[in-house]
């Protein structure tokens, strides 16, 4: 069964971070309230000491009730896949995870895909309900080596970090009647 | 996003010109001449968003005819890449003690502020923008030659800016 390769899975994923984005915009006078009110104290804005000074900084706090809320939104939109192994953008485009071996991907397998793969998102809500700000910094350095990973979907295998540390794979939507 | 800060430029600018309106150029608060000749020229000065350490230049011609106040301005928005000249305006009327304004920027949003001595309050929305509300306050000291207007701003979202702005008359 042929794995699919990066730009439907990179399509896939842009589906997904833009319903997200769309999310954080409906939630950003709730959950991205409270989480830039976090981010504000886990991150000292306006304390000498706050990393975030200047004007980019500037500008992404004047969106902070999106921008701060915007892990929660994308965690929202990571879990059905956790959960199904389809998220709304592999839905959009007709993928879904598998096991390596084409089969079906058992439950614990798609939630420690999942949670390997929203470690970012999750880690950062976590930070910032916690206030510990180290956890941002370490989510943050999470998001880069995941997006890195993805990359690994150009190789052979075409299977992304997350694939490979949960034996997964992403093949192209199979019907219950179509079996594997 | 230069509109934005042309719209919090102008809120300060509007609050300070009719602080100095009402105290400053015009003890009496009736708006008669006196208020013209000491209100009408060009204020200098510079905007700064102490919470995140970005700074820039704004200046503001003001005008007088008798009871309505008008104001023009510039911001220099450089400092983040926003150009050096983004333009806005601003109008008032003075009425007795009291000294009511609006202001308006583009698409950015609208606001309103009242004055009271020499101290101004009031408040606006960026909406269009989804930068949120900001309210401002602003004072002059009449005793400094030249007269000088400072003010603050603050965008009430949890993260928003949060600064202020001092403009002196040439």
């Amino acid at each position: 069964m042929e794995r699919k390769g990066f730009w439907p899975r990179a399509a896939a994923a842009l589906a997904d971070a833009s319903l997200a984005a769309v999310l954080a915009l409906l939630l950003a006078r709730a959950s991205g309230h409270y989480f830039a009110i976090k981010a504000a104290a886990t991150l000292g804005i306006g304390e000498p000491d706050s990393p975030l000074k200047g004007p980019l900084p500037m500008l992404i706090g004047m969106f902070g009730i999106f921008f701060y809320g915007l892990p929660f939104a994308l965690l929202l939109v990571s879990l059905p896949e956790a959960l199904s192994g389809r998220s709304p953008g592999k839905i959009a485009f007709g993928l879904e995870v598998g096991a390596a071996d084409g089969g079906r991907a058992g439950r614990s397998a798609l939630l420690f895909r999942g949670a390997v793969k929203t470690l970012p998102w999750w880690g950062a809500c976590l930070a910032f309900c916690l206030e510990y700000r180290p956890g941002v910094a370490a989510s943050a350095l999470a998001s880069i080596v995941l997006s890195m990973g993805f990359f690994l979907v150009l190789g052979r295998e075409r299977r992304a970090l997350h694939d490979l540390a949960s034996g997964t794979a992403v093949f192209r939507y199979r019907s219950e009647s179509e079996g594997r | 996003m230069e509109r934005v800060f042309a719209a919090l430029a102008f809120v300060t600018f509007a609050a300070f010109v009719f602080v100095g309106c009402d105290s400053a150029g015009d003890p009496a608060g009736d708006g008669g001449d006196t208020a013209t000749h000491a209100l009408v020229g060009t204020w200098t000065g510079t905007w700064t968003d102490t919470q995140y350490s970005a700074t820039g230049s704004m200046s503001i011609s003001v005008t007088q005819t008798g009871s309505s106040l008008a104001g023009t301005g510039s911001i220099d928005l450089s400092s983040i890449g926003r150009g050096a000249s983004n333009s806005g305006t601003a109008g008032g009327t003075i009425s007795g003690e009291a000294v009511s304004f609006t202001f308006t920027a583009g698409t950015v949003g609208s606001g309103s502020g009242t004055i009271s001595g020499t101290s101004v309050t009031g408040s606006g929305t960026s909406a269009p923008l989804g930068f949120g509300p900001f309210t401002f306050t602003a004072t002059i000291d009449t005793a400094a030659t030249p007269n000088i207007l400072f003010g603050t701003f603050d965008f009430t979202d949890p993260t928003g800016g949060i600064g202020t702005a001092s403009l002196t008359k040439q």
